[in-house]
């Protein structure tokens, strides 16, 4: 085999291999990682959205459901986090399951496994995980906005604004509906952020008395 | 022009020449310059850039128009109903080859695990990617058109072997068809259109390259 083509075969070969393990491992099915994940984004969304509200002041706070909550025949999805809204001087709350593992999660874990897999050094992968993983952890604190004005807007007397009504539709349907985003988006969104890595600037350490060529390109002529 | 661009411009149409002699010379080696140019071409970066942006607006406007609520009864609903209905019965169609008794009606298939056809389930999500991708890749016409219909056909037989996987999935365990539906094939759908695309760019610049390969032993 000529060596070119040997090393994009290697170069394949161990985006596969890290993709999938990256992929078996963090996607196995674990209660222990479901819960702590539904807890953590929970409490960093609640902190978010704190101040957030939607319509006539109806707030949304999401509360982890614990490892034993069993599927009930008529939902829709295997809920680890209840979505609850509470209405100012409405007694109660209405709250609604989801499932952060199934819209958060796995998102965000391909988005690491396609880093991670990338070919780029590991400063690079660094700066991209730093960059991409608030991203994607924000993208799905907003989705979850995005569901709740839209669900709203369909009720009665929540005063949710027309447009924001009209947008939360439009975005509910494209955004939300279509099952492959949650792969798509990723993939696209690692795709952008591993062509923009590849022109980033890497700080090196250099040993002392090294010069790069570029401090030696800038050194006055001697 | 100046003499050293003339030199880098030579020095170009040299390499590029010496590629399409060693592609027509060594029959072995084409698919290693054809690999190679897909490759180049995506570390390219404007080129990738444009493909990039371009793929990400069109599957904008397919969203757009896919997913719009609309009307049963408006022609865009009907057509979308009957591509439903068609899932359906290539599942059922399947299940009935591998010795399922199954029957359809509308978009529902009735069985050991009955199941309806949705919109989310038709995978035109994939298809929408796919055919964003295609369209946005810089070939020709033709290459474009029979990987459209290639492409896309492919993905509904992959979308309804993944009905199909989910039917047996069903009829051994509720959970392991939750698991299946909600994580596992999405993904591998997604996974499958990405292996499409490449294959079906692989061919498309081996395609594109080859008149001008021809042209080229030709002149010599």
């Amino acid at each position: 085999m000529p060596p070119e083509r040997r090393r994009l075969v290697i170069e394949l070969a161990s985006f596969l291999s890290v993709f999938v393990v990256v992929m078996l491992v963090g996607a196995w099915p674990s209660r222990g990682v479901r819960v702590g994940f539904s807890r953590a984004l929970s409490a960093t969304a609640n902190l978010a959205l704190s101040e957030v509200h939607f319509g006539a002041g109806v707030q949304l706070q999401l509360l982890p459901l614990p490892a034993s909550t069993a599927r009930q025949a008529n939902d829709n999805v295997e809920a680890d986090t209840a979505v609850v809204l509470r209405a100012p001087g409405q007694p109660g709350d209405r709250r609604f399951g989801m499932s952060l593992r199934r819209d958060a999660y796995l998102p965000l874990l391909i988005f690491v496994a396609l880093i991670l897999a990338a070919p780029l050094g590991a400063r690079r992968k660094a700066a991209c995980l730093t960059v991409g993983v608030p991203i994607v952890l924000c993208v799905a604190i907003g989705s979850v906005c995005i569901l709740v004005t839209y669900l709203l807007s369909q009720s009665d007397g929540t005063s949710i604004p027309e447009w924001q009504g009209d947008l939360s539709s439009f975005l509910f349907e494209r955004w939300l509906t279509p099952p492959g985003n949650r792969v798509i988006a990723p993939l696209l969104f690692s795709a952008v952020l591993g062509s923009l890595a590849h022109k980033w600037p890497v700080a090196r350490t250099l040993p002392a008395g090294r010069r790069t060529p570029s401090s030696r390109a800038n050194a006055p002529a001697s | 022009m100046t003499r050293k661009s003339r030199v880098c411009k030579n020095l170009h149409s040299d390499s590029r020449s010496r590629e399409r002699l060693t592609a027509a010379q060594e029959p072995g080696s084409l698919p290693r310059v054809r690999l190679t140019r897909i490759l180049h071409w995506l570390a390219a970066g404007t080129g990738r850039w444009r493909f990039l942006a371009l793929t990400l607006a069109l599957m904008i406007a397919f969203y757009a128009a896919l997913y719009h609520p609309y009307a049963e009864t408006s022609l865009p609903g009907r057509c979308l109903i009957a591509y439903l209905e068609l899932a359906a019965n290539g599942s059922a169609l399947l299940l009935g080859w591998l010795g399922e008794p199954v029957s359809v009606q509308g978009t529902t298939v009735f069985g050991r695990f009955p199941f309806i056809v949705v919109l989310d389930c038709a995978a035109l999500d994939a298809q929408a990617l796919f055919a964003a991708a295609v369209l946005a890749f810089p070939v020709g016409g033709w290459p474009k058109l029979l990987g459209l219909v290639g492409g896309l056909g492919a993905i509904w037989l992959i979308n309804v072997s993944r009905l199909v996987a989910l039917y047996y999935a069903g009829v051994r365990s509720l959970e392991l068809f939750q698991v299946l539906h909600e994580e596992v094939m999405v993904l591998l759908v997604i996974l499958s259109v990405c292996g499409l695309f490449f294959a079906w760019a692989l061919w498309a610049r081996g395609y594109a390259a080859g008149p001008r390969r021809l042209g080229a032993a030709h002149a010599t």
